[in-house]
């Protein structure tokens, strides 16, 4: 299987995109030392990423992007499970955050912001509450 | 459920690689499929049916579990 095609670099040059605007963040509010150590962290991660997206393994096709229909179904699953612990500690933090009166709106956002994609996730793929069932009861599955 | 893809591949003298490479699927994906640890969807057991020239009965059997 082709393992050095074009779809290895978006993963890991995504990573690199994202992590780099934090370092630019970490630039104008923190310092230049900060910024720097961010960013060769990040060099780091999307190396390892690449290196990562050119073996021959579930892990390999899933972040090179060739996955076939098993390798996308472990992908569903680790990203969901993944989006589940971030929801969980999105809310421990709010949770921590009101008890000690503090303002981190961040919880907020993340918990809105998954909330709305769950619902906008179970309008697009589940089926319409309305599908004609004959009289019977038979679907005719 | 349960399948006979190592068996129609051994009879044949394939490598699990050359059947992922025609399945169009991962070398992983097949030793999965072999190993019964992963049921393929139709349209994939189809094209493996396809594949060795075979029935979709012949080489699934869905009335035995893979792991029973």
């Amino acid at each position: 299987m082709k393992m050095f095609g074009r779809k290895r670099l978006v993963r890991p040059l995504s990573v690199g995109i994202l992590g780099t605007m934090i370092a630019g963040a970490a630039a104008i509010g923190s310092s230049w030392v900060n910024a720097l150590a961010v960013e060769l962290f990040v060099v780091l991660l999307v190396l390892g990423l690449f290196a990562l997206a050119g073996t021959d393994s579930d892990v390999g096709a899933v972040i090179g992007r060739r996955e076939d229909e098993r390798q996308k179904l472990i992908e569903a699953r680790a990203l969901a499970l993944s989006m589940k612990v971030m929801y969980s500690a999105a809310i421990v933090c709010a949770v921590i955050a009101i008890a000690l009166k503090d303002n981190y709106w961040q919880a907020d956002v993340i918990g809105s912001c998954g909330g709305l994609a769950f619902l906008i996730g179970l309008r697009i793929f589940a089926l319409p509450g309305h599908v004609d069932i004959p009289p019977d009861g038979d679907s005719g599955v | 459920m349960k399948n006979h893809l190592r068996d129609h591949r051994v009879l044949r003298g394939l490598s699990q690689v050359e059947v992922a490479t025609g399945l169009g699927v991962s070398r992983q994906t097949v030793i999965a499929i072999e190993s019964g640890r992963y049921s393929p969807s139709l349209p994939l057991a189809f094209r493996i049916s396809r594949f060795f020239g075979v029935s979709i009965e012949t080489m699934f059997d869905p009335e035995e579990e893979a792991y029973s």
